[in-house]
């Protein structure tokens, strides 16, 4: 049984770690906009679509290629945010939000129109699991994608504390009105939140594809599990957050050794519900 | 060596008739058109399915128009896209018959079949579906409504003989939550267990995770002989590469829905050797499959044979024939005669052409298919082959093939 | 050969009927309360299921279910709306007290449950085969063409009543109390006003519609499976509520046929096996450009709500 909760913990470690990675994003932005931003999960599928395009079509190396999608994604993200919400600010959240639900149709649209529905693959090479006292515990790719979550953490947390941008960020998170009487260029952060995010987004999208398929869904299967981990760890706190991606991983894998596996995704929602129940603001929310 | 000589003797028949009827065509006068109604998914889930099953209407209505088309009318197809949806489906089918006055319906999928069911039967609309292996039409239908595919629970069937049979005696199963996955994992399961063998694990996965780990650790925990996993292609890309790098130490029969040419290539060909793959067979080997296989080749571009499509085939030929015989372009026409064409007693043929020339000259036919021999029973369902295939070397290979003679005894 | 005009609008107008009663929930819970119901697919789905349920026959020993309680179809139709209030009830009580955020997400998430357990619950739902060749009201009385007229004629009586009931609602003191928890909740509050049991109470009623309507979306089917309850359904409620203008139940019921009936149109366009795949994908993407257009520019809608000064 201790095994079995120790495999299953791994697991969910792994799941947790390409949540947080689509997660940070989506809280980045609402920690400073205020909205659910649905149409983050779009995002994923361009950033793994535009890898794959670089990657499989033109053959170049995957880092490149990944490093190509990543600046695409983040240029993308921008110019829907500088076209499409900024204009829709005043009207308030919920607007916002609309026009989210709006901006994740239309690109998935696109995406679909272009790609077609077909799935798809990278061919990456796959390797027997690392095992430890003789069961099969992780494997090179999952301990590669768990290094980059924690190295994406630590990099934020250096970005959010060492530099201006990043101090001016968490001014503006934490009050914008007061952060724009003190002077902080507000649009300058706005813009690095937005690139920032779709960058985040576009390498959770690229992990996503590498251990699952490029297909036309693969953002919007993601996006409410998005939001319940955003929530889990209370909506606006980036912190929080993080903490609360893993622990629904956890949670999620841990859980189906004891209900049946298609309420996989139910028990995340479970969850999440009964945090809210015991403390409204996610569990490290209001701080 | 027999079988080949008489393929090619059924061959030598059909191209004669074809002449024949190609002299008879030319003098017909065309008046009218027959409106045939196409109502399938060309996208939505089942969109990259449905694309070569349509394309295949396409050439089969032109190839029956080039002997002037039934009752020397040509077909005209009106199509409509269910996008796999159902409410898209039901409106789609209210158009085809109040606007466009089709005489049939082609090719909707399980559950819209059953949507429309009763809006076709008051419209005297056949229905005839190429796909829906859904057990829920097992008994309902036969007047209104036919399908030239085998019910799902055929493929569990074939699936729990073939491991029953390679001496595999504790089996799990892994199924994706839909309804053609889990009716197959159904068959499999119960009828497994009456062979004398025990399901040891049996755990049902939801599409769309990022992750199927833990399904694959409680199969590998319960250390099966076999894994039969009723899942799509999109969950058996992740599950299989996860239950690979964890250690497969059984053998893997897949379901259809994962078996096709583009399975080698998005899971990958290298770690899918061996592998085996139940799939409805069609009636490989016989003359009708070894017409349409030619035709397919000639109208179709990728080379192996799409998914369904010899059932769509037989769906057409079916119903243009059933419009020669009934004398008449309507509904309740095809309804009363699809029988006379596709069931004994009567000559058997195996194309359109060759149905055609027979019943010119008076005689009655029974049309032997591509999919199968077509012969409907009270429900308008027909008895399937099936075949496992093996995965070598990035082909999947015949390996066994299943007649429904064989299964006859099974299959109530 | 012309084609059958009528009966093809009976059919087209049917379902905007259904649907104009499934956005006259919405209007209630968002229109006038400002309620951002995401999972708003689901108390339509619980409507249709748990109308199917209670008026089935008892099932016999080879099925998968076990419920089935015999009863009459408006009683199920009843029973329905009311089962889909009570979810309602149940979600509310955790979440109308918190943030609209967290409102958005947890009616997005209970949708998706909801669809799990319509999966995995056989003995209640029968699983992905679902229910299905159910009877249609009064349909034992009418002949095949003719019954698609008296259906359709259920159906206006139905909305007619509906919009009544919506009307009466709104025009009540309640339904200025809505606005007011709308428009301002602080005020509300200062008045003495329980914001909670308003949001409660429009919350229910809107549930309560989408589960009518779900009834009778039912019987237009004559199937439930829950591949047909899709997040899809929500969206198409609040583009058809944005389209002909929110808080006000006219712009609702004409967002909701132009909605249909342009989607009907499209059924027009001959589908080929080259296009088919992109104009799916392309109904998607003006869908979706639709919405941001009529946020940005019509943000009011087609019908712009009324203004009303209460003294």
């Amino acid at each position: 049984m201790l095994t079995i909760l120790l495999q299953h913990t791994v697991f969910g470690i792994v799941t947790g770690s390409i949540l947080l990675l689509a997660t940070i994003g989506f809280s980045m932005i609402y920690t400073t906009k205020r909205f659910l931003c649905i149409s983050h999960g779009e995002l994923l599928t361009i950033g793994a679509y535009t890898t794959y395009i670089f990657h499989v079509f033109l053959g170049w190396n995957l880092l490149y290629s990944g490093v190509i999608g990543v600046v695409i994604t983040s240029l993308v993200g921008l110019a829907i945010a500088r076209g499409l919400y900024e204009p829709m600010e005043r009207h308030g959240p919920l607007v916002l939000l609309f026009t989210s639900v709006g901006v994740t149709f239309c690109l998935h649209g696109i995406l679909e129109f272009i790609a077609g529905p077909s799935i798809r693959s990278f061919r990456t090479p796959i390797l027997p699991s690392i095992r430890v006292g003789g069961i099969p515990l992780i494997t090179m790719n999952e301990i590669v994608i768990i290094s980059i979550a924690m190295g994406s953490i630590v990099f934020l947390h250096v970005v959010l504390t060492r530099t201006r941008i990043g101090k001016a960020f968490r001014a503006m998170a934490s009050n914008v009105d007061l952060a724009m009487a003190r002077g902080i260029d507000t649009a300058r952060i706005s813009m690095f939140v937005w690139i920032y995010a779709s960058a985040m987004a576009a390498v959770a999208g690229i992990l996503l594809a590498l251990v699952t398929s490029v297909n036309p869904d693969l953002g919007w299967t993601q996006i409410l599990i998005i939001l319940a981990a955003a929530i889990l760890g209370g909506l606006g706190s980036i912190y929080g957050v993080m903490i609360g991606a893993i622990l629904l991983g956890v949670v999620m894998d841990v859980g189906v050794i004891f209900f049946p596996s298609g309420y996989r995704a139910a028990i995340a929602f479970a969850l999440m519900i009964i945090v809210l129940l015991v403390k409204p603001k996610g569990i490290f929310g209001g701080e | 060596m027999f079988r080949r000589t008489r393929i090619v003797r059924r061959v030598l028949v059909v191209g004669l008739s074809l002449a024949l009827l190609a002299g008879l065509s030319v003098g017909v006068a065309r008046a009218e058109e027959v409106r045939f109604g196409v109502l399938t998914s060309l996208s939505g889930p089942l969109g990259t399915e449905g694309k070569p099953c349509f394309e295949t209407i396409q050439w089969t209505v032109e190839e029956i128009n080039k002997f002037g088309g039934p009752l020397g009318m040509p077909i005209k197809l009106f199509v409509a896209d269910t996008a796999t949806d159902v409410e898209r489906g039901i409106t789609g089918a209210r158009k085809l018959i109040t606007m466009d006055r089709v005489i049939n319906i082609i090719g909707p999928s399980s559950s819209i079949v059953v949507a429309i069911m009763k809006f076709c039967a008051d419209n005297e609309v056949p229905i005839i579906s190429h796909w829906s292996g859904s057990t829920r039409l097992t008994t309902s239908g036969g007047e209104y409504q036919f399908r030239t595919c085998p019910d799902d629970y055929f493929e569990g069937e074939v699936a729990a003989r073939f491991m029953w049979d390679e001496g595999f005696r504790k089996a799990a199963v892994i199924t994706l939550d839909t309804e053609d996955t889990i009716s197959i994992s159904d068959a499999l399961k119960k009828r497994f267990a009456a062979m004398g063998g025990e399901v040891v694990v049996d755990e049902m996965v939801v599409g769309g995770q990022t992750t199927y780990r833990t399904a694959a650790r409680k199969v590998l925990a319960k250390r099966p002989d076999v894994l039969f996993p009723a899942i799509d292609l999109d969950t058996l890309k992740i599950v299989y590469r996860e239950l690979y790098e964890m250690g497969i130490t059984f053998t893997v029969v897949l379901a259809s829905n994962a078996v096709q040419q583009a399975t080698m290539d998005i899971v990958g060909a290298d770690i899918l050797e061996g592998v085996y793959g139940e799939k409805p067979a069609n009636a490989l080997g016989s003359p009708g499959y070894a017409i349409f296989e030619q035709k397919y080749r000639e109208h179709m571009e990728d080379g192996m044979v799409g998914w369904f499509t010899p059932n769509m085939y037989d769906a057409v030929n079916l119903m243009a024939l059933a419009v020669e015989v009934a004398g008449e372009a309507t509904g309740k026409g095809i309804s009363e005669n699809i029988r006379k064409v596709a069931n004994s007693p009567g000559i058997k043929v195996y194309s359109y052409a060759e149905g055609l020339a027979h019943l010119l000259r008076g005689h009655e036919i029974n049309y032997e298919g591509a999919s199968g021999s077509c012969d409907f029973d009270e429900f308008g369902n027909v008895l399937g082959y099936a075949r496992i295939q093996q995965a070598k070397g990035g082909q999947w290979v015949d390996i066994k093939f299943y007649s429904s003679e064989d299964l006859a005894e099974a299959i109530r | 050969m012309g084609g059958d005009w009528a009966l093809f609008l009976a059919g087209a107008v049917s379902l905007a009927g259904i649907y104009v009663i499934y956005t006259l929930g919405l209007n209630i819970q968002f229109g006038f309360t400002g309620l951002a119901n995401l999972g708003y697919v689901a108390f339509f789905a619980i409507g249709a299921y748990a109308s199917v349920i209670l008026s089935m026959p008892r099932p016999g020993p080879d099925v998968a279910y076990i419920v089935g309680y015999g009863l009459p179809m408006w009683a199920g139709m009843i029973g329905g709306s009311l089962a889909a209030g009570f979810f309602a009830l149940l979600i509310g009580i955790p979440t109308l007290k918190i943030g609209e955020d967290y409102f958005v997400v947890v009616t997005f998430a209970f949708s998706e449950v909801l669809r799990y357990v319509l999966i995995n619950e056989k003995w209640l739902t029968n699983g992905t085969t679902g229910f299905y060749g159910l009877e249609r009201p009064f349909g034992k009385f009418f002949s095949g063409r003719n019954y698609e007229f008296f259906f359709l004629f259920l159906i206006v009586v139905a909305v007619i009543i509906a919009y009544l009931v919506m009307r009466k609602i709104c025009n009540s003191p309640f339904g200025r109390l809505m606005k007011g928890v709308r428009e301002n909740e602080p005020v509300c509050l200062a008045l003495g006003k329980n914001i909670y049991r308003v949001k409660m109470k429009a919350f229910i009623v809107g549930a309560m519609f989408a589960g009518f309507a779900g009834s009778l979306y039912a019987r237009y089917t004559t199937l439930v499976v829950p591949e047909m309850f899709i997040p899809y359904f929500t969206f198409v409620a609040w583009l058809s509520l944005m389209i002909g203008g929110r808080g006000n139940n006219k712009g609702a019921i004409l967002g909701c046929f132009i909605f249909v009936l342009a989607d009907q149109f499209t059924l027009f366009v001959q589908a080929s096996a080259a296009y088919a795949v992109r104009l799916a994908s392309l109904r998607a993407f003006i869908m979706g450009a639709l919405l941001i257009i009529v946020l940005r520019w019509l943000p009011a809608g087609i019908l712009k709500e009324k203004k009303v000064t209460y003294r």
